[in-house]
């Protein structure tokens, strides 16, 4: 059995099982504990903002989940909708060496065959300052947004989906892609023009 | 600043140290040095603690802690310390009658480079004012006042005598730090972590707060560098992940921001 002994709104937590006293962190994977001494714990009990909780789990899965489950009632309904746009956010930050080494991670993506998600992030990279300003990037990312999408098209097609029933659903992302291209037109004719 | 009983305590030591500092061998004067002109004082905090710091709340310690429950639940500020200090109340509630006059600490730590006390919170918070500078702020004590028996008796009353051998007034962190590591080897790994590091520590103690306006720097490992938030939302983007994990690297991508936004170096040290 494993005791949560105080958790944080935050998601950190104060554990014992039968080895000791633990801290867990979010997003509580095997990293995310570290073992704690008696003095250690009642420091963080009073130094930091934890609730006792005493309450017992089957497992540290079990316990997880709770804890996951739990910091996600705690979010207010902009938290959920800002966490689901951070990764475009930082993403949209990288700088040229960064998308270099992401174009590489998603080419293996696209050979595992997630285009859906290689695409919206070779769209978001596309509005990246770093690649804006540079046209090299700019065309390698272009290049691989075609691949992706005629991937998919021939993917749908030898799995026999129907092919408009994935041009229908993905519409706003097409859209999007149309967007991207014509805002970055002023920058591909100011490129050429240099 | 009226002084407290701790600060007349190290006060009282300077010359004392000085004498034992020179009797003590030729190493001990350049460890000395070394932490005598790199002294910082530092705080390691979760990021939801600093992220509350950085947005202008000060840092509070466990009595600012527990009156802010008391005011939410209508309990007693000594039944929630009680609660939560469990076999250590006894010795910290002595400590603080005693040596804080009728004012409480707030307790960091002596920070010549590294991540600090990094099981006290992953992030390693370092105030940009030189220790020196600020008299009679802050009291260095060689170890951790809670946890060092010397400085306790069996039921666990504050041994004054053997406090006041490892206590220093704000200006002499290089002497106490030199004569702790002279007096008990501490290992031979380099100094920043010799003196800092998760088991052991020198305390700083101090009557006010941290605020984000004394943040010099903060200290963190690779897993809050700018290329490992870049691969996380990478991940995510491209395979998905709980809400719980998107929530986390929000919380990590603010807590930068912030600093940013403050112009506070954020320096990613190898762990």
């Amino acid at each position: 059995m494993i005791e949560l002994i105080a958790s944080a709104p935050d998601g950190w937590a104060i554990v014992r099982d039968h080895k000791g006293l633990w801290i867990l962190r979010p997003p509580y994977g095997l990293e995310d504990r570290d073992p704690q001494t008696d003095l250690q714990v009642a420091r963080a009990l009073a130094h930091e903002d934890f609730v006792f909780r005493h309450l017992e789990f089957e497992g540290w899965g079990s316990l997880c989940r709770q804890l996951q489950e739990e910091r996600i009632e705690h979010a207010s309904a902009e938290e959920l909708r800002d966490a689901e746009e951070v990764p475009s956010k930082i993403l949209s930050e990288a700088t040229a060496e960064q998308v270099e080494s992401h174009l590489e991670a998603i080419e293996e993506a696209l050979r595992a065959g997630h285009f859906g998600g290689a695409r919206d992030v070779l769209l978001t990279l596309m509005k990246a300052d770093s690649v804006r300003a540079s046209k090299d990037l700019y065309d390698r990312i272009l290049g691989m947004l075609e691949e992706a999408i005629q991937e998919r098209r021939r993917d749908t097609a030898d799995a026999g989906e129907p092919d408009h029933a994935w041009k229908i659903s993905n519409t706003p992302q097409l859209n999007r892609q149309a967007e991207v291209v014509r805002a970055n037109e002023g920058f591909m004719n100011t490129t050429s023009a240099a | 600043m009226t002084p407290t009983p701790l600060h007349r305590l190290a006060e009282a030591q300077r010359a004392g140290l000085q004498e034992r500092l020179e009797a003590a061998p030729n190493p001990v004067e350049e460890v000395a040095r070394k932490v005598q002109t790199q002294a910082r004082l530092s705080v390691n905090m979760k990021p939801s603690i600093l992220r509350a710091v950085l947005k202008g709340e000060r840092h509070l310690n466990m009595f600012e802690y527990a009156e802010r429950e008391a005011r939410e639940t209508g309990r007693g500020v000594d039944e929630i310390l009680r609660d939560r200090l469990g076999d250590w109340y006894t010795r910290r509630i002595a400590f603080e009658v005693e040596m804080g006059g009728g004012r409480n600490f707030h307790y960091h730590c002596l920070n010549v480079g590294g991540l600090g006390a990094q099981r006290f919170g992953r992030l390693c918070v370092i105030d940009r004012r030189d220790p020196s500078d600020r008299p009679p702020e802050p009291v260095w004590i060689a170890w951790d006042s809670l946890g060092h028996e010397e400085f306790w008796d069996g039921a666990d009353g504050l041994d004054q005598r053997a406090l006041a051998e490892w206590v220093a007034p704000c200006d002499e962190p290089g002497a106490l730090a030199a004569l702790k590591l002279a007096e008990t080897p501490a290992g031979t790994g380099p100094l920043p972590e010799r003196i800092c590091n998760n088991e052991d520590f020198i305390e700083g103690l101090c009557l006010e707060g941290l605020s984000h306006s004394e943040v010099g720097e903060i200290r963190s490992d690779e897993k809050f560098s700018d290329d490992h938030l870049q691969e996380r939302a990478l991940r995510i983007a491209l395979y998905g992940a709980s809400m719980d994990e998107k929530l986390d690297l929000m919380a990590a991508q603010e807590t930068r921001a912030l600093a940013k936004d403050l112009g506070i170096r954020w320096n990613v040290v190898q762990s």
